[in-house]
This record gives structure tokens, C-alpha cells and sequence, in this order.
């Protein structure tokens, strides 16, 4: 916006109400109120409509089962179907799924962020050695057979990740968000997703592995594995969108696993596959959680 | 403090030019610009801010390309490890994976945070030679502003998702935004290569980077 800069009044000039009114109707122009007709420090609070036109929405909603004492958590299976059945959506242990829903839709405009926050307490559930199955290890020098030692990676772990419905208020279409892919995506022999398509994903890890007197890189003198379960811990996510329009009448977290890292091969890009040959031994659980969203102006 | 005594001009009333001015004066000018005690209240909405006159929002989803650090690649890695950090070409140190420029910041506060995904190859947690304490592997974080620091944590010991953020004052500029990471650094016992072979194994990596920053002034 331009600085207000009309030229003086000198004597001889003809003024009338009309002209001299407008100098003063300058300040209240669209835009007017800019860094060269304001004073330093010229607004304060009082100055401010009360329209919230700076942060105009903002909700919360409740996701899983309220549940702190983890007395009867939410089990969600590994996949061990090629391809893969559908996403986890998160529930409410009666099988009520959870997510957030805006009446009527929600408008996020081109000048506008929509910010999402979310969270879940979860625990990883195990069942016999699965950090030693599938594509879950490297092969290390040690005692097994072979003069080598399965080592697990730790890089297994459930996906959870953002999906939307902004088709209508029916919540029949839901998709996943920009930027986000379904890990249906064929990769290789497997199913899952490259890295590049995981913009709105939080990977929640299974266990740790490590070894105890590693010694020069071979675990084959003294060496123990020891390896815990990732316990109840809290997992959060957040994702924010701009760009086109758009209408938003649902927003949901789903999960899935169990997951690694993979390349179809050598050079391709680096992704995360469906690991089925552990899924007999991995489940997880969750208790409740919350979803914050709220649409800022960008300036 | 200086107050504007706005008032209705009638068509035949006496104008002089001195009291135009005067009163122009009062509300215009280079020493005289609007402040609050002349603006009404509730005055201000957004149809009447130019873009970014009080705040602005800098984002980007995905952080780099694909969102994936591209810093340290070592295409050698087995199949079921992704091209990323290994010892053998990770160099120790703080290691830059994605930078931004907040073009405009008018000077003010600065709030950034950066969310992602990542992961930290943890079997080596306790070597013999470290056999005296354990070595906790992290992908430390940080983030430098204009060179600053402005939060710095230790990070994932897992495959695990982060956020971090922080705030601070910063003079008006382009600001330069640095996000790094470091590794825990690597000891004589460390396993950092296949059995047969001999390829290197992923160490670290970190992917799924976004950023969101809000700059606040006035």
C-alpha cells in the first residue's frame, strides 16, 4: 500500500467539505493502516476488532479410547495380507471410529494455514523375536550360523497418518491429505509408500535392539542382545496445508504396519514397505488422544 | 502525546489554510503518523492491513525436495537400509539437511517449528569399549537463525517422529534458517558394515521435514 500523501494546502486553493473530508477518509481506506501512516507501536489491543479475522477457527476433538490407566487399550493388528487390507482408523474401543468433523464444512481460503496437531498414547505389544524376521535385520559378524549375527535394524514401526474428507458432509470419501500417500504404493515386491510421499506421516517404533559388548564391530566374544519393547509412550503428529481452496468436513488418523525401510533397488528411492513376514508377532495399542486443528491467516 | 481532533468541514464555513494544516499536521506526517490514542478502537480488520502488516506466516511441506535430508547419501547400503547417514561417510559434526529464507521479516518475534520423521540405528549403544557407560545414539537437532541458535535438543534415539520448535527476537531482514543434525559419533567397536559384504550400514536419517514459521511485529 502507498503513503497517504496528499499535497498541501496553500493559500488560493478553493477547498470544499468534500475535499477536505477526504484527506481524512484517507486512514480509513482498505489497506491504509500500513508501516508508513502508522506510528510505531500505533496499535495496540483496543485498536483490534474482536472478529478473530487473525486466527478465525479453532477445535478439538477426542481420539481413541479414554483409557489412562491402559486397563483395556485399542489392539490394532500388523498386516500380514499382500496387498494390504485397509488402514486402522482410530476408535473408541466400541469400534466407534474417532475423528474431528466441521458442521457444514470447514473453508480454508488461499491467504489462510490449516495447522493440525494431534496425539496418541501408545504401546507396542510383541510376541516372540519379530526383530528377527522378515527384512527386520542386518547381518553382523558373530556366532550364528554362518560366523554372522542377525541384527535388528529397530527401524520397524506402525504409520499413522492423516487422512480428509473434503467432498461432502457425508464422510464417505475420505482420501488421504496432500502430500501423503496410502502405503498401497507397489514398491518393488512390496507395498508401501516412498519417503517423499510421507508428508503427513508419524512413525511409531516397535522396540529397541542393541547389543552389549560389541567388540571392533563383531558380536561373536561376550556379546548379549538385549532388546525392549517400546512401552506406553505418547506419539504426536502435526501437518498444515496452503494452497487452493478448499472445504474440509472430516480429518482422521489411521494407522498401519508393521513397517521398514526398503529400496526397490540399488539407486531407487528410499521408502517404507510393508514388512507381513513379522505380523504374527507385532500388534499395537493405544488409549485416547487429541486432535487440534485451527486455520491462521498467513499475514 | 498528541491527539487528532478530527471535525466535520461544512461547505461555507471559514477555512484558512493554518488550521487545515494544524489539524493535518496533528495526524499526518513523518512525525505524526497515526498512534493509538488517535485511532478508534476496533478499528483494525483485515480488510484494512496490507499483507503482512502485523504478521507473517513462512511454510513449507515438504522441507526440501522430497523432505528427506539429501546432506549425507551413501548409496551402498543393503536393500532393507535406506540411502542416508553411514559412518563411513558422515564426517561428524553438525550437519546441515535443510535450509530456508524468511524473506521480509520486518523485525520481531519469531516462532519456527520443524516436525519429521527419523531414525537412529541404535545397536551400538554399548560397545566394549565404551563398556564403562552407555552411548546413547541421537540425532541431535538444531536450529540456527541468522546464525543463532534458536533451540537445539537432543533428538530421536528411535525411529520416532519430532518437533521442534522455538522462539526469539530477530532483527528485520531475510532471515536465514539452518535445520542440522548431528549424530552420536562413532567408536572403534561400532558395526557400520555388512557381514559378507562389507557394505555400509544406515546410521541416521531424517525425512518427512516441514517447516511452519510465524514472524510477529508492531
Amino acid at each position: 500500500m502507498s503513503r497517504i500523501n496528499r499535497a498541501r494546502i496553500v493559500d488560493g486553493d478553493n477547498t470544499t467539505a468534500a475535499s477536505l473530508n477526504d484527506r481524512f477518509d484517507d486512514f480509513s481506506q482498505s489497506g491504509a493502516l500500513d508501516t508508513f501512516n502508522l506510528r510505531d507501536s500505533a496499535v495496540d489491543l483496543p485498536q483490534l476488532a474482536k472478529t478473530k479475522f487473525d486466527a478465525p477457527f479453532v477445535q478439538v476433538d477426542t481420539l481413541g479410547k479414554s483409557d489412562l490407566l491402559h486397563t483395556a487399550p485399542v489392539p490394532v493388528s500388523a498386516n500380514g495380507l499382500t496387498p494390504p487390507v485397509a488402514p486402522h482408523v482410530l476408535q473408541d474401543g466400541a469400534a466407534n471410529p474417532t475423528f474431528a468433523t466441521y458442521a457444514g464444512g470447514l473453508s480454508v481460503s488461499i491467504n489462510e494455514v490449516f495447522r493440525v496437531y494431534w496425539s496418541l498414547s501408545v504401546a507396542a505389544d510383541l510376541t516372540g523375536t519379530p526383530w528377527n524376521g522378515g527384512m527386520q535385520y542386518n547381518e553382523v559378524t558373530g556366532t550364528g550360523a554362518g560366523g554372522h549375527l542377525h541384527v535388528s535394524t529397530s527401524a520397524g514401526c506402525f504409520v499413522a497418518w492423516l487422512q480428509w474428507d473434503v467432498t461432502d458432509g457425508t464422510l464417505t470419501n475420505w482420501t488421504e491429505v496432500p502430500g501423503q500417500s496410502d502405503f498401497e504404493d507397489t514398491i518393488g515386491a512390496y507395498y508401501g509408500a516412498e519417503l517423499a510421499d510421507c508428508g503427513a506421516t508419524t512413525v511409531i517404533p516397535l522396540w529397541s535392539y542393541w547389543l552389549r559388548n560389541l567388540n571392533n564391530g563383531d558380536a561373536s566374544a561376550g556379546t548379549t542382545e538385549e532388546t525392549n519393547a517400546a512401552g506406553w509412550r505418547a506419539v504426536s503428529g502435526s501437518w498444515h496445508y496452503t494452497g487452493s481452496a478448499v472445504t474440509i468436513y472430516g480429518l482422521r488418523v489411521v494407522l498401519r504396519g508393521v513397517m521398514h525401510p526398503r529400496r526397490a533397488s540399488a539407486g531407487a528411492a528410499n521408502a517404507l514397505v510393508n514388512d507381513t513376514a513379522v505380523a504374527g508377532g507385532v500388534s499395537l495399542q493405544y488409549t485416547g488422544g487429541r486432535l487440534v486443528s485451527f486455520v491462521n491467516r498467513l499475514g | 502525546m498528541k491527539h487528532w481532533t478530527q471535525r466535520e468541514v461544512r461547505t461555507g464555513g471559514t477555512v484558512s489554510p493554518a488550521s487545515v494544516q494544524a489539524e493535518m499536521t496533528s495526524s499526518q506526517g513523518s512525525i505524526a503518523t497515526l498512534d493509538r490514542s488517535q485511532l478508534p478502537a476496533a478499528c483494525i480488520d483485515a480488510s484494512r492491513l496490507k499483507q503482512h502488516a502485523l504478521h507473517r506466516v513462512y511454510e513449507a511441506s515438504p522441507w526440501t525436495t522430497t523432505g528427506e535430508q539429501t546432506a549425507v547419501v551413501d548409496d551402498g547400503t543393503p536393500l532393507n537400509n535406506w540411502k542416508a547417514f553411514t559412518y563411513q561417510l558422515y564426517n561428524t559434526g553438525w550437519t546441515t539437511v535443510a535450509t530456508a529464507t524468511l524473506d521480509g521479516f520486518k523485525g520481531g518475534n519469531l516462532f519456527f517449528e520443524w516436525s519429521g520423521n527419523a531414525y537412529v540405528y541404535p545397536v551400538s549403544t554399548q560397545v566394549l569399549l565404551a563398556n564403562r557407560e552407555c552411548v546413547p545414539r541421537y540425532v541431535r537437532l538444531r536450529l540456527l537463525v541468522a546464525g543463532r541458535v534458536l533451540v537445539e535438543c537432543l533428538g530421536p534415539t528411535q525411529h520416532e517422529a519430532f518437533r521442534v520448535f522455538g522462539s526469539g527476537l530477530f532483527e528485520q531482514g531475510d532471515l536465514p534458517v539452518l535445520a542440522q543434525v548431528r549424530l552420536t559419533d562413532t567408536t572403534y567397536d561400532d558395526i557400520v558394515e555388512e557381514h559378507s559384504t562389507n557394505d555400509p550400514l544406515c546410521q541416521a536419517h531424517v525425512y518427512s521435514m516441514r517447516y511452519l514459521a510465524i514472524g510477529r511485529w508492531r
